[in-house]
């Protein structure tokens, strides 16, 4: 052990092994290059690649909220609003995003758009897990279809400081990592929501229990959960108003089934009514408007004619201009 | 931290960077400590369980020394034992016996990671200082040492005692060759758990979740795939162990070589197929009951016991308990019970036709017989239960005559094409294995095929492999 390590590595071995590194780093550099035009880039289905396509707009709304909110653009509602009021808008939805991730997307989005009017598609279960809020940011599945971007990446390292994001997310975000590595490869369990938009749901209780608990993880229920991401909301909210932008938060129709499954729903409104009242936010509850499964592709997510009866009989309304 | 996380991507050259760089009487200190964090990360409440079996050992090889009387040597090897393998039986059964026992309560014991075997080279440690007791008290720092090496700490190699400690006094420096061997060996490690096992896991998962409902044909495909899911994680952990460790200047001990290539199902486990477990039960329980020269029955039965006490050994956690464990290691008794049965009719034939015994042919229906009568145990080892084990069996067989007609029929995916082909360059490799080592094979062939073989390995790694920080199977025995 003690005889000099410079017996066994020669000068021209360390050449050939520091020839190999290299060649490998231009290698993967060529792969990951090829993988940010042909993943990250070449897609609108995430709000990061949305935006980048967006830079330099205005829109009068911008969409944030979860999964119940992608129906909108599914059913080609920023298009309607601005043939019927002049009115552009973007949704910047998630699956699964929860206010943390929401933030996230918004700090973004101040950075490249220029935003009159916020609306928020709140959902109690976004507030129930760290699985949809920091979690989604180092989200691997997410990161496949993020961008490379200075920007996105110096406001991810701010989360990794700031919001218990794991860093290992931003090392794959900067790496390009997971678009090289598809981590949903063969996964026939994914949220399809865009195939699905036009099928009507049958009711299914059963549905109803497994995708509660898919939303409502219990083993990792902390009663200080919800109060830490209704914080979150209020940062961003607070943000949003000190950029003289207004917000509007809405709560989007649900079959009767899947409402009366919610846990603790009651006190969820409560609470989250006295967030947004201070700061003057309406909140308009649409959850009981559209009860009737066949309005929705599955358990909870309106399908193209629950999208249609939403927009023409509430939303509309609500996003009109003030005059 | 397992081997396949990042954290253990940064962790690995962390230590190998201090191990070169401090002097060299501070790099067994700092060898401990790696070990600690290591197997600390896994939950410091693991690290209180290892302190007891090293605590235990340490104590019980003290009084192994030959300056001690016979019978306190007997007496210190018989409390020891009792106490590492007393625990071993408690964390690994306690739970489900008081589930099952009104009286007994639910007391949580769970064995931590790697249990068994750490408790294994703690029973080898004691039991050859008992039987070739040293003349002066060997180093507690050593001895310390080689019950917490890191890379095998989880899932072995079952190291023997003697050679690694010898290799722990030489204190060696590892040569170039060792460390392209060990670079070599995680890589190609890495490769067999990340592309192969856990590419393969999920649809095994899925498939023997439902086998009711599954059908035959898939579960067929499953079981196949489960035989080459639970070799590339096991011997892919070996692999990176045995790696990780020549990084350092030490060597573990063979612990795979190709098993499925094996022409008989005694060269299957006592040669091919954890063969470190397999020396453990030949030299520590084999032997001492009497082997194969106390008579013809007792011969029968020893290899019997072995068969049912390793199908134990790997119930009680990763798969749950059953009895199919105990019918995994039945199985595979009978199987031996066979093989030495039909022995003489074997050399009768090769005798009698010498060419035809000998032939490539021939060697190709043994390992193809013996691979499927493992397969056949594979099934009660992965099953939920034993009634799961035999239904799927029971499926398989009863539809058995229709396969040709299914699978014509059969809706092939991307994912069952993927998953054939990456167990097809597995067995590619290992064919060219069995003829030369890879590292022949690599050295012998001129610089850009070597390093396109690398890159090809490497970035099959990392586009194909599957990262969602899959434990290793055997880690939880």
């Amino acid at each position: 052990m003690d005889q000099p390590e410079t017996e066994n590595w020669s000068g021209r071995r360390k050449r050939r092994l520091a020839g190999f590194v290299l060649v490998f780093v231009l290698l993967y550099a060529g792969a990951a290059i090829w993988a940010e035009i042909t993943v990250a880039r070449s897609g609108q289905e995430t709000a990061f690649q949305r935006l980048l396509q967006a830079r330099g707009e205005t829109y009068d709304w911008v969409v944030l909220g979860a999964s119940h909110a992608l129906p909108l653009d599914y059913g080609g509602v920023p298009e309607r609003l601005q043939a019927d009021t002049g009115q552009s808008a973007i949704v910047l939805a998630d699956t699964g995003a929860g206010p943390v991730f929401n933030r996230f997307v918004f700090d973004q989005a101040l950075e490249d758009i220029k935003v009159k009017n916020l609306l928020y598609i709140v959902d109690s279960f976004a507030f129930a897990s760290s699985d949809w809020n920091q979690d989604r940011i180092a989200d691997r599945k997410l990161l496949r279809k993020t961008p490379l971007r200075a920007s996105t990446a110096s406001l991810m390292l701010s989360y990794v400081v700031q919001d218990d994001v794991d860093p290992r997310g931003l090392i794959d975000y900067l790496t390009g990592f997971s678009k090289l590595n598809d981590p949903a490869r063969f996964s026939a369990q994914d949220w399809r929501g865009a195939e699905n938009f036009d099928r009507k749901a049958r009711p299914s209780r059963y549905a109803v229990q497994q995708r509660i608990e898919y939303l409502y993880p219990q083993d990792r229920a902390d009663p200080g959960m919800v109060e830490k991401y209704l914080g979150a909301l209020d940062a961003l909210f607070r943000t949003a108003q000190a950029e003289g932008i207004r917000v509007l938060v809405v709560k989007m129709p649900l079959t009767d089934a899947f409402r009366k499954a919610l846990p603790d729903e009651a006190s969820f409104d409560q609470a989250l009514k006295a967030r947004t009242a201070p700061l003057g936010i309406d909140y308009l509850d649409f959850s009981e408007v559209l009860p009737d499964a066949s309005l929705y592709f599955d358990t909870d997510h309106l399908n193209r004619q629950g999208v249609e009866r939403f927009y023409t009989g509430y939303l509309r309304d609500a996003l009109a201009p003030a005059d | 931290m397992l081997f396949n996380s990042l954290d253990f991507l940064l962790f690995l050259p962390l230590a190998c960077g201090l191990y070169y760089g401090l002097p060299a009487q501070l790099r067994l200190p700092l060898l401990m400590l790696a070990s600690l964090a290591f197997y600390g990360s896994f939950g410091w409440s693991n690290l209180a369980w290892l302190a007891v079996v090293v605590a235990v050992t340490l104590v019980a090889a003290r009084w192994l020394s030959a300056r001690n009387t016979a019978a306190s040597r007997r007496l210190a090897l018989t409390a020891g034992l009792l106490v590492i393998l007393g625990l071993l039986v408690v964390l690994k059964f306690y739970e489900t016996v008081a589930g099952a026992v009104a009286w007994l309560p639910a007391l949580g014991l769970s064995a931590p990671a790697g249990f068994s075997f750490y408790a294994f080279m703690s029973a080898s440690l004691l039991i050859d200082r008992y039987r070739d007791p040293p003349e002066d008290h060997p180093s507690a720092f050593l001895d310390a040492l080689y019950l917490v090496w890191f890379p095998k700490i989880l899932a072995g190699p079952i190291e023997r005692s003697g050679r690694f400690l010898s290799q722990l006094a030489e204190r060696r420096a590892p040569s170039a060759a060792m460390l392209l061997l060990g670079s070599q060996l995680i890589v190609w490690g890495l490769f067999k758990k990340v592309v192969i096992a856990d590419n393969l896991a999920p649809y095994v998962d899925r498939i023997y979740e439902i086998p009711a409902y599954a059908p035959p044909l898939e579960l067929a495909i499953a079981t196949y795939f489960f035989a080459f899911q639970i070799y590339c994680d096991f011997s892919g952990y070996t692999d990176m162990a045995i790696g990780i460790s020549l990084l350092f200047g030490i060597q573990l001990a063979e612990n795979f070589r190709r098993p499925y290539f094996a022409a008989s199902v005694s060269s299957f486990w006592s040669e091919r197929w954890h063969t470190s477990l397999a020396r453990w039960f030949r030299d520590y329980l084999y032997f001492p009951l009497g082997g194969s020269r106390a008579g013809t029955v007792r011969f029968y039965a020893n290899l019997m016991i072995v068969f049912l006490i390793s199908g134990l050994w790997h119930a009680g956690l990763g798969y749950g308990v059953s009895w199919g464990f105990l019918v995994w290691g039945g199985l595979n008794g009978l199987y031996v019970w066979g093989e030495r049965l039909l022995r003489p009719l074997g050399q009768l034939g090769a005798r009698s036709f010498p060419r035809v015994s000998g032939s490539l042919a021939v060697r190709i229906v043994s390992a193809l017989v013996v691979f499927h009568l493992v397969l056949v145990s594979w099934v009660f080892f992965r099953a939920d239960s034993l009634s799961d084990g035999w239904l799927i069996l029971t499926r398989i067989w009863a539809a058995m005559p229709e396969f040709p007609s299914l699978l014509r029929q059969f809706p092939f995916t991307a994912e069952h094409g993927f998953l054939v082909g990456v167990i097809a360059a597995l067995l590619l490799i290992e064919l060219f294995q069995e003829t030369r080592p890879l590292t022949e094979w690599l050295a012998a062939m001129p610089v850009w095929m070597r390093w396109g073989a690398w890159y090809a390995c490497l970035f099959a790694i990392l586009i194909l492999g599957r990262w969602q920080g899959e434990a290793f199977i055997y880690m939880q025995f």
